[in-house]
């Protein structure tokens, strides 16, 4: 290896100016705006939202509850993938445990359904390709999260990229439980488990995508 | 997590230290290459003591104290100067410490069949080091010190290292895994 003094000189010579530091909330907070509109809106332009998703909101607190927790998980998971991307912000392991602890709360909600379910189960609102849906929208989700992160420091770039990749799958698998049809089982096997695969995905495409400190 | 990021004692001096570091490191991110070269001396001075403190005096460290600087070099732009700069560099510092004995192993063994890389490979600065590791990672359990040494500090391959230690190579992989773990909560405990 080289002598430090001259790696000091090295790195310092010729030193331009860093890029200006985006806040890692406002990259978490971009990015979940820009990923909602871009689902909500890709999903409309396939098939409209289940006929009094919104009705059933209101009637149902169970229900409410479960989407407002989908809602915290996957803001959660993104806000973690944003905050790990800066040294010294806390512990990232621990940060990304319990975002993932969140989501499994969330996804739980949906198993304790197979027993007693929120909702009537139904076949209203079915639409023939969520499983594929949740894919589509959730893997451009996943790049542009990876690109974002690029320009911070993750450390820890296979767990930034499995809360990114979690995020990502989360609010298409969210959205679908108001756009398609509502049965748990359903909702476990074509909406969670896309977004649950989109995890892993992330936790792959991590170490390749961002940079190595 | 690690000390450094809880709430410290008052100390002066090392507050002092904070607030240099800090501006520095903000006038280097304008692009000051003076006020740039100043912390990367100073705070690789600061990042040896760190880490002769945990390791001994072992060749690795010099090594590890470049891997750091250049690291921080790539990490720059992700300096908050809102927040304290010590949990930022400890951060960075252990991360690549955990990093390079994981892959130094790996690395001996490659340049023990392959020969050096591009670089001739500075003499061994000292016999001794391995054993003064061994002193420096006193904290640890002694199966999981032995693994360490045999594997990242000596350079044995897992195969090896599990004869001398007279177990199988899986629980050698093991005792390596958990001595890692083990290292990452060391270095951890505080920072200096």
């Amino acid at each position: 290896m080289r002598n430090r003094s001259e790696l000091i000189r090295e790195l310092s010579a010729g030193l331009g100016p860093a890029p200006r530091l985006r806040r890692p909330h406002q990259l978490a907070l971009l990015w979940w705006i820009g990923t909602s509109v871009f689902v909500v809106i890709a999903m409309l332009a396939v098939q409209p939202m289940r006929p009094g998703f919104a009705g059933q909101l209101l009637a149902s607190p169970r229900f409410a509850a479960e989407t407002l927790l989908g809602i915290l998980a996957g803001a959660f998971a993104i806000g973690v993938a944003f905050a790990v991307g800066i040294p010294g912000w806390g512990s990232p392991r621990r940060r990304i445990a319990l975002s993932l602890g969140l989501l499994a709360v969330w996804a739980s909600a949906y198993l304790y359904g197979l027993v007693d379910p929120a909702l009537e189960p139904s076949m209203l609102g079915k639409r023939a390709l969520c499983f594929g849906e949740v894919w589509i929208y959730g893997l451009p989700s996943l790049l542009a999260g990876l690109l974002l992160l690029r320009r911070l420091a993750p450390l820890e770039r296979w767990g930034a990229g499995l809360v990114t990749g979690a995020a990502a799958g989360a609010i298409p698998g969210l959205l679908m439980q108001l756009a398609c049809l509502y049965i748990p089982a359903h909702i476990l096997t074509h909406h969670l488990a896309p977004a649950l695969a989109l995890a892993l995905l992330g936790a792959l495409l991590g170490p390749v995508l961002l940079r190595r400190i | 997590m690690a000390s450094e990021d809880r709430n410290p004692p008052a100390d002066p001096t090392r507050d002092a230290e904070e607030a240099r570091w800090s501006a520095w490191m903000v006038r280097a991110n304008e692009g000051d290459a003076d006020a740039y070269a100043r912390l990367l001396e100073e705070i690789g001075g600061v990042m040896e003591h760190y880490l002769r403190r945990r390791f001994g005096a072992s060749d690795f460290i010099e090594d590890c104290v470049q891997e750091c600087l250049l690291a921080i070099h790539r990490a720059r732009a992700s300096y908050d100067p809102a927040r304290r700069f010590r949990p930022w560099m400890f951060t960075i510092v252990r991360h690549k410490a955990i990093d390079l004995l994981r892959r130094r192993g790996t690395r001996q063994r490659y340049e023990a069949v392959h020969g050096a890389a591009e670089e001739p490979v500075a003499p061994m600065a000292d016999p001794t080091a391995p054993l003064r590791a061994a002193e420096a990672l006193r904290g640890l359990a002694p199966e999981y010190r032995e693994a360490l040494l045999l594997t990242k500090f000596e350079g044995h391959s897992l195969d090896e290292a599990a004869r001398r230690a007279g177990v199988s190579v899986t629980a050698m992989k093991s005792r390596v895994h958990r001595g890692i773990q083990q290292v990452r909560r060391l270095l951890a405990r505080g920072e200096d």
